[in-house]
């Protein structure tokens, strides 16, 4: 048992040091086949200025897919725990007229991130996470849903980010271009499009996550959520 | 322990380059944030029903 | 200038070092993520250091803002349904 144990424990330190290796060449080393070099040569290619939305968008497209199908399978897991804890009480005057200027700000501050994501630091996530952050906000000020849509347009929004990366590039595939390979043409507005469906998607993800299950069916209004166990 | 895995990895793409960071390390970094958070929220969920199971 | 930023470098660094140990070590589940909401927010500061924008943005927004308040929240709920497993010693002890 022992023994197993330690066979185990030095594969894994091995394996490790090997992807570091793997990694510490592909980003530092001397070769031509450096990362960096490879990546920045190419960004005229990719459509946008922002090395890093170049890289996450259109060179390795595939784990930003993959990684907007793990934030789907979360939240289904979170929704298959059960429905969502009760709602917070009422926010005051003061809470819910901050509540009522700052979300909007946030909106706005969102589509701003989305859209200077091309050039400058910015991009999907960050503007879904400040949505979220919106959607937290609603829910602190006492709506029982975060201000999230109704469940079948949520449900919408969540797999929005991975339907429009899925059927962008299966319509690319089938113009003639591979899959998850932007012509130059079309590669800022594909971009674009892209982002704004992975903006909603995490920003309707990241707000569902914060209320721990599935939202319950809204029948009547703020004022009904039975609060008073949470502050 | 994940955020040192991401400070060695931007900590290299920093080193890497003397003009401009590596965007790939700094690119994955940013998908490994948000998988993350994901994966906190979906195990902070499953331990407090655990949690209300118990009570 | 460089040695101003090498200060500012060491001091960042020992700083978040000393918070993660806090909020590592720490018994209470409020003050731990409290702590680590600290720790993420000066890690977005050391991300803009090592020139990643992009990943500082993410990180204060995601990392510290909404898995802060997701934790917080859950550690709300653990104390507040069960308030002698989650210590040792008494709350007020701690403060």
């Amino acid at each position: 048992m022992r023994a197993r144990n330690l066979v185990i424990a030095v594969t894994l330190a091995f394996l490790g040091i090997y992807l570091a290796w793997v990694f510490l060449e592909g980003v530092t080393g001397q070769t031509d086949a450096r990362l960096a070099d490879l990546a920045l040569a190419r960004i005229p290619e990719s459509g946008v200025s922002n090395p890093v939305t170049a890289v996450l968008l259109n060179f390795r497209a595939y784990d930003t897919l993959l990684e907007l199908a793990v934030l789907l399978a979360a939240i289904l897991g979170i929704w298959s725990t059960g429905s969502a804890v009760p709602g917070f009480v009422p926010a005051g005057p003061v809470l819910s007229s901050l509540t009522a200027s700052v979300v909007p700000l946030l909106v706005l501050t969102a589509g701003y991130m989305l859209w200077v994501g091309a050039h400058s630091p910015g991009g999907a996530f960050q503007a879904g996470a400040l949505l979220g952050a919106a959607g937290v906000i609603m829910r602190l000020s006492g709506r029982p849903n975060a201000g999230l849509p109704p469940l079948p347009w949520l449900r919408v929004a969540t797999v929005l980010g991975v339907l429009a990366f899925t059927v962008t590039a299966l319509a690319l595939m089938g113009a003639g271009a591979g899959f998850l390979t932007f012509p130059l043409a079309v590669a800022k507005w594909v971009i674009l499009a892209i982002e704004t469906a992975a903006t909603l998607a995490i920003g309707a993800a990241l707000a569902a996550a914060y209320l721990a299950g599935e939202p319950v069916v809204a029948t009547g209004t703020t004022a009904t959520s039975p609060g008073g166990s949470e502050r | 322990m994940g955020a040192g895995v991401f400070h060695t990895l931007v900590a290299v793409a920093y080193r890497g380059t003397e003009t401009a960071p590596d965007p790939v390390p700094q690119a994955l970094v940013l998908t490994g944030i948000v998988v993350a958070v994901s994966a906190t929220a979906l195990a902070l969920t499953l331990g407090q029903r655990l949690d209300q199971q118990d009570d | 200038m460089t040695e101003v930023l090498l200060a500012f470098d060491l001091l960042l660094s020992t700083t978040l070092v000393g918070l993660a140990m806090a909020a590592l070590t720490s018994r209470e589940p409020r003050r731990a993520v409290i702590l680590f909401i600290a720790f993420g927010l000066l890690l977005a500061l050391v991300w803009a250091r090592l020139r990643a924008p992009d990943v500082a943005l993410a990180e204060a927004a995601i990392g510290a803002g909404l898995a802060g308040a997701l934790m917080l929240s859950a550690a709300r709920r653990a104390t507040g349904s069960r308030p002698s497993r989650n210590k040792t010693r008494p709350a007020n002890e701690e403060r």
